[in-house]
């Protein structure tokens, strides 16, 4: 009981201690609510309830604002729970939709919102989404009207108070048009970049506030790089440009981005193995407001092969006109030079053998005809020389000259030959072909005074075109005939004009400068090709290419006849037309001595004229080949019209081939070349006659 | 799941009544006491009347809010928002 009564005591003691401190909990106002005992339920104390009441509004006002964030937004705001049913749909997702809120609200996303085709991989890619955090997707959604937009969404889940994952929240982009303009922009980029991919032209960019240049993988290729090994600097850019091109073309780039201005450059790009290709290229440079580069676009075009034939041409067109030149000259020289031969000759025939008349006179006739020479190789340097074609074995060529070359090169010059065994046989003179032996080997020794090695080689290529052969070929099979000397070598500019008569870089006195141009004539007239290899200071190579002896190879032209004596005196009447009075004067006077009855005549014309005044019989027409007016073979068609039996002998500074070609007359006419002699002149005359 | 109790663990319960100011109160500075001087030896409830009424039997709660201190014991009862540090130790740790 004792202890009964104590327990009640200590449990007053505390009601009433929590009473007190109720009641001072109370006085100090920490109290929010009383429980009533009957009911069981919290009485909210006044100002508890007026707090209470404050904090609500607080709330309402805050999920009001939010409401309005979410109604002005201008992306569509999405939220789904676990299941991906629609939670919460901002105006602009519905808008965008095509439904309202209400509408939407508790339906499912996936089968609402997207095309059926792409349903099940979303909702797969959502449980990835419920499972991780943030993450960014683009897909395409599905209006109520059928219309497909696609959005680009940024999602996040959505948590409880717990942290526990309750759904997802997304924000969504209309990217419809952005994506729309981007697929047209790169349509039109791959349309581009194939057409100048097609074209091989290759593509640069230069960033300048970041010196970085970027290079389609085919203008690495036009700088011999392979793909993605290009280092994108100035300097890498630079180092690619021959060493020769280089400073001009870094100063047209430098003007151009100090005036931001368009520029173009032709150049060579030099290779890592050393090939050189000739580039187009073309550029822009773009400033920035405070008048520096900003940025640098352009392009670049391998034109190496319409090069090589621009030059191709140039060097054919230059060597054709060179060649008509000398060939004129060399024309005039002929008519001349067979006056002063022909007058000599009847001038040596009256003097006595022994007088000094004689001597003087012979020492005329050795001039004109070492000048004779000349004209005879600027004609072989114009192509327009006779001849005499024949199958020929070069090393057979090569080892009957052996001796006379060796005598010809002297000690201090070491002489390698090496011929190719069963080397082909070619078509062509034997003399003149000798001589160009003779011309490289002597021009060789010239370029060693101080000793060195020469190399005489042969054998059969097979020529195709390649874009560094200095002209055009015609691919076949060739002879390849070389002749290398380790002497001084030639610059490029050297080279260049080195076939062209009269150029010579020997000190004067020491060359004619026909040497080489002969020898470029004789090849060329032989079909064939004459390259230099040579480098200053490390030795020259030229190499003769000549066609193969093939089985339609040209008719062998028979021996030239023997000179038969003109014996007995001739009683024919001769019509003689040559507009150059010296010839023709000399012409008379031969035809006068042998007996001949002589009508002569300046001109076509007047030719013409005395053919019909005169009253006996004409045997024979005696004229120039190219005259002014009426030409040779315009006279003879028009006397052999009135009458046919007529005879003629052409006679022509040019040669055979070339007088025939360019006036049309058929081969096996009789000719005479300028300069003769009167031997020569008068047995030509007596086998026209004799025909 | 598992949580193991600390030992000898103190076991709270708040009877608050929503989110008016003295309950707010209470529960920080609840929380604030426990993890001050209790950190991990403890266990603390939190009861809100406006949402559950009738637990305020159990415990004859008559004003909230108030502390019960269920274990160890014996128990007691802090009235008030808890701002008075001082006397919720006091009656915390009274034998």
């Amino acid at each position: 009981m004792k202890a009964n009564d104590a327990l009640r005591t200590q449990d007053l003691a505390r009601r009433l201690s929590e009473a007190q401190a109720t009641i001072q909990a109370l006085l100090s106002g920490q109290i929010d609510a009383v429980v009533d005992p009957q009911s069981s339920t919290p009485i909210l104390l006044s100002h508890a309830q007026a707090a209470l009441r404050e904090s609500e509004e607080r709330l309402r006002h805050e999920r009001d604002r939010a409401q309005r964030y979410l109604d002005t937004a201008t992306v569509m705001l999405v939220a789904l729970d676990l299941e991906g049913r629609i939670t919460l749909a901002n105006r602009f997702a519905c808008a965008v939709l095509g439904w309202n809120e209400a509408e939407l609200l508790g339906r499912d996303w996936f089968d609402t919102c997207l095309a059926p085709r792409m349903r099940e991989e979303v909702r797969a890619r959502f449980g990835d989404l419920v499972r991780g955090d943030v993450s960014i997707a683009e897909n395409v959604v599905l209006t109520r009207s059928g219309d497909e937009r696609r959005i680009e969404w940024r999602s996040t889940l959505n948590r409880d108070d717990r942290g526990q994952v309750i759904g997802s929240l997304s924000s969504g982009t209309d990217v419809t048009e952005r994506s729309r303009a981007a697929e047209a922009v790169q349509v039109a980029e791959e349309r581009m970049r194939f057409a100048l991919e097609a074209a091989g032209v290759g593509i640069w960019e230069m960033d300048f506030v970041t010196g970085v240049i970027t290079w389609s993988p085919i203008l690495e290729a036009q700088y011999g790089l392979a793909g993605g090994s290009f280092k994108g600097t100035f300097a890498s850019f630079s180092e690619g440009i021959h060493p020769d091109d280089r400073a001009a073309v870094v100063e047209t780039i430098e003007q151009a981005m100090r005036a931001g201005t368009d520029f173009s450059v032709l150049h060579r790009a030099l290779w890592p193995d050393g090939t050189v290709r000739w580039l187009s290229g073309s550029g822009r440079i773009l400033l920035g407001p405070l008048g520096t580069p900003v940025r640098g676009v352009g392009i670049s075009i391998d034109v190496t092969e319409r090069h090589t034939l621009e030059e191709q041409y140039r060097q054919a067109q230059k060597m054709e006109a060179i060649g008509r030149l000398a060939s004129g000259v060399a024309h005039d020289f002929n008519n001349l030079l067979t006056v002063i031969l022909g007058f000599a000759e009847f001038v040596t025939a009256d003097a006595l053998p022994s007088s000094q008349h004689a001597r003087d006179l012979a020492e005329i006739v050795k001039a004109a005809r070492s000048a004779s020479g000349l004209t005879r190789q600027l004609l072989a340097f114009s192509r327009q020389q006779v001849l005499h074609a024949e199958p020929v074995d070069v090393n057979a060529l090569i080892t009957e000259m052996a001796v006379m070359l060796g005598r010809l090169i002297g000690e201090h010059i070491e002489v390698n030959v090496i011929l190719a065994p069963q080397l082909s046989l070619v078509v062509a003179d034997r003399g003149q072909l000798e001589q160009v032996v003779m011309n490289l080997v002597v021009n060789a020794r010239d370029a060693m005074s101080d000793g060195g090695r020469l190399t005489i080689a042969t054998t059969d290529v097979t020529l195709q075109q390649r874009s560094t052969d200095p002209e055009v070929v015609v691919p076949g099979p060739y002879v390849r005939l070389s002749i290398a000397d380790t002497g001084t070598g030639m610059d490029k500019e050297t080279q260049r004009r080195l076939f062209e008569p009269f150029f010579t870089t020997k000190e004067a006195g020491k060359g004619t400068g026909l040497g080489l141009s002969t020898t470029y004539g004789i090849v060329k007239q032989s079909r064939g090709y004459i390259w230099v290899d040579s480098e200053p200071g490390r030795g020259t190579m030229f190499s003769v290419y000549l066609p193969h002896l093939s089985a339609d190879a040209i008719a062998l032209p028979s021996a030239p006849a023997a000179a038969t004596p003109v014996a007995g005196r001739a009683s024919e009447t001769v019509l003689l037309v040559e507009d150059e009075a010296g010839v023709r004067k000399l012409s008379r006077r031969i035809l006068d001595l042998a007996g001949y009855r002589v009508l002569e005549a300046a001109n076509g014309d007047e030719a013409d004229r005395l053919f019909a005044e005169h009253a006996g019989a004409i045997d024979l027409v005696v004229t120039d080949v190219v005259m002014p007016g009426c030409g040779g073979p315009e006279l003879v068609g028009r006397l052999q019209a009135r009458a046919p039996a007529l005879r003629v002998l052409y006679m022509s500074g040019y040669t055979e081939q070339s007088a025939a070609r360019q006036a049309g007359l058929d081969r096996g006419i009789p000719f005479i070349e300028k300069p003769f002699s009167s031997a020569d002149f008068m047995r030509s005359v007596r086998d026209a006659l004799d025909r | 799941m598992a949580r193991r109790r600390p030992q000898p663990g103190l076991v709270l319960r708040l009877y608050v009544a929503g989110h008016a100011p003295n309950s707010v109160r209470a529960i920080a500075n609840a929380r604030a006491i426990c993890s001050e001087h209790f950190a991990t030896r403890h266990s603390l409830e939190i009861v809100d009347l406006l949402e559950d009424p009738h637990r305020a039997l159990i415990d004859g709660i008559i004003v909230t809010p108030t502390l019960v201190k269920l274990s160890p014991p014996p128990v007691q009862r802090v009235i008030g928002n808890l701002s008075d540090t001082d006397q919720v130790l006091l009656a915390l740790a009274a034998p």
